[in-house]
């Protein structure tokens, strides 16, 4: 026997996450539509949804009166490089953790959870007198690199590593074949959906990420999106339905990836939240 | 390979072993270089900062060593005072909000609903779309005067006659900001614990109902204990976020007005890249530290006491 599941209470619960889901998206179609009026009929009341009057020029000018070209460009860059390199790096240290045995290994997993506890906040100025040094100030790199050597991917590949059974790989080693040859053929690929998992969630951080453009890149020529839009939006000043067009615009990428990938985006940002 | 090993054991060490650790070190060396260079020396400077008085555009020889004077300053600084304050009120409301609403929505997705999976993926949507992008445009979803969108449908359909200004007040600012940000991040947490529920054992709740137990009574009798770790891990995680919330703040008011919606990384934003003081900045980065240090303190002591 088993608790009933009656009608009326499945129907309650459904109109009750319904409001919070509707609620969820409702700045989102309001931003939508309102990228398609014109200024006047921003705040009319009642909102109105589908524009009274359309006004398509909205895209048309935020691309052609600002720099948001550039900035998409800025964006993926630094993202499918941030992206990429973190995987390489992360994988290759993970690897060494989960599957091979060396002197300092819990003394060195150790320092790595206890980074963990440091907030990126905190060590952000020291990086930006370093990065002046170094010259790396002003440039992509400032991004990109620290990205590169992210703890908690570490952690989530070693997990993912470690389930891979052992016997497998001893095999192919007593077969002759050599770790790297074991980490890139045999390895990595067994770990495609932990591969997946970062992919996503380091691309959506870096697609995401404000804090760090805002204090390593002040040319307008190498902003990201995030920090172009708010240029772009102090620039527009009143201009609510042109801003409404540059924030649907920084916005449609990640969400039409998260669209058509909605079941693996969830899946993993929950996934690495178990982990921790 | 040797994985048998039984722990301590002397014996010499074969090549292989000798083999298998410089792979070992090879494969860690980007990652471990990498760490020290971006992650652990800074770590080591910004302590030392704190106690200097730095100013990024003058010469280095002109740094001069402060003592505790940085950490004693802080001690009279509205703007900081008033930041820690801040944090705190935006934790107390941001957090007990958050996972109730989390909670509350997972209980209902995971058997109840209705079409779950594009109710689950709505509520997650706000999640991954950036701060920025979402905050100006709830900016103006929350425009001061009458007219805004969400003030029209508050004195029209609730009838409210002076609604509130929002981001425009030192009052009702700091409200607009928590509400966007439980908003912004209610859908994360409620996937962590919707997964951790589908892992829970049917035979649990088979059994509870057998003994006539009422779908309210297997929920706070059995979910909730079940799911503790999870909701405690959530809960620490919210923290821990909450003490280090910039983004919409520095976007939507840039802490005003008058201080309402200063928070601890907005000061250090504000007193290293307006004021360019970066040693008081890093005294007060590491308060910060040390909030978060002693929020993880207390989660594990916790945590060890939930487990025996």
């Amino acid at each position: 026997m088993k608790q009933s599941k009656s009608l009326p209470l499945r129907i309650g619960a459904t109109v009750i996450v319904a409001v919070f889901a509707v609620s969820c998206i409702f700045p989102f179609i309001w931003m939508l539509s309102t990228s398609f009026k014109y200024e006047i009929d921003v705040m009319e009341f009642p909102i109105r949804l589908i524009p009274k009057n359309w006004n398509f020029n909205n895209y048309a000018e935020v691309m052609r009166n600002s720099n948001f070209p550039t900035y998409y460009w800025n964006s993926i860059k630094v993202a499918v490089i941030s992206v990429a390199g973190q995987l390489l790096v992360t994988t290759m240290a993970a690897y060494a953790f989960a599957r091979l045995r060396f002197r300092g290994k819990e003394a060195l997993y150790a320092l790595y959870l206890a980074t963990m506890m440091v907030p990126a906040q905190v060590i952000i100025l020291p990086k930006y007198l370093y990065f002046s040094q170094l010259g790396l100030a002003n440039t992509h790199w400032a991004l990109i690199l620290p990205s590169f050597f992210s703890v908690f991917g570490v952690l989530l590949m070693r997990g993912a590593f470690q389930s891979i059974p052992f016997e497998l790989t001893e095999a192919a080693y007593i077969d002759g074949a050599s770790h790297p040859l074991i980490y890139w053929k045999l390895i990595l690929p067994l770990a495609k959906p932990a591969l997946m998992t970062l992919v996503l969630i380091a691309f959506t951080w870096s697609w995401n990420d404000y804090i760090n453009p805002l204090i390593f890149l002040s040319k307008d020529a190498m902003l990201t999106l995030t920090v172009g839009l708010q240029k772009f939006a102090d620039e527009a000043s009143n201009n609510y339905a042109l801003i409404m067009a540059g924030a649907s615009l920084s916005l449609i990428p990640i969400i039409a990836i998260f669209m058509t990938a909605q079941k693996y985006f969830i899946e993993s940002f929950a996934s690495a939240g178990i982990k921790g | 390979m040797l994985r048998t090993d039984p722990p301590g054991a002397r014996r010499p060490r074969s090549s292989i072993l000798v083999r298998e650790e410089r792979t070992a070190y090879w494969f860690l060396l980007p990652s471990v270089l990498g760490t020290a260079i971006f992650v652990l020396i800074p770590i080591v400077i910004s302590l030392l900062l704190g106690f200097t008085n730095w100013n990024p555009m003058r010469s280095v020889s002109d740094v001069s060593f402060a003592g505790v004077g940085n950490f004693r300053q802080i001690l009279s600084d509205e703007r900081v005072l008033t930041a820690i304050v801040n944090n705190l009120k935006y934790t107390i409301c941001y957090v007990p909000l958050t996972i109730a609403i989390a909670l509350l929505l997972a209980s209902l997705l995971n058997k109840l609903v209705f079409g779950k999976l594009p109710l689950r993926m709505m509520v997650f949507m706000p999640y991954i779309s950036s701060m920025v992008s979402v905050a100006v445009v709830w900016m103006i979803l929350f425009y001061p005067s009458a007219t805004g969108p969400i003030n029209s449908i508050l004195v029209n359909l609730f009838h409210m006659s002076d609604p509130p200004k929002w981001f425009t007040s030192s009052e009702y600012a700091m409200a607009g900001i928590i509400i966007m940000s439980v908003w912004h991040d209610m859908g994360y947490y409620t996937i962590i614990i919707l997964a951790n529920m589908q892992g829970l054992p049917a035979e649990v709740y088979e059994s509870a109902a057998l003994d006539g137990a009422s779908r309210m009574q297997s929920f706070w009798r059995l979910t909730i204990p079940m799911l503790r770790s999870t909701l405690f891990l959530c809960i620490t995680l919210a923290t821990i976020n909450s003490f280090k919330v910039f983004d919409q703040i520095n976007i939507i008011t840039e802490g005003g007005p008058r201080y309402s919606t200063t928070v601890l990384v907005q000061a250090i934003y504000y007193y290293a890249f307006k004021e360019f003081k970066f040693g008081y900045a890093s005294a007060i980065a590491v308060v910060l530290f040390l909030l978060v240090f002693l929020v993880t303190m207390v989660q594990r002591r916790i945590e060890k006491k939930l487990e025996d």
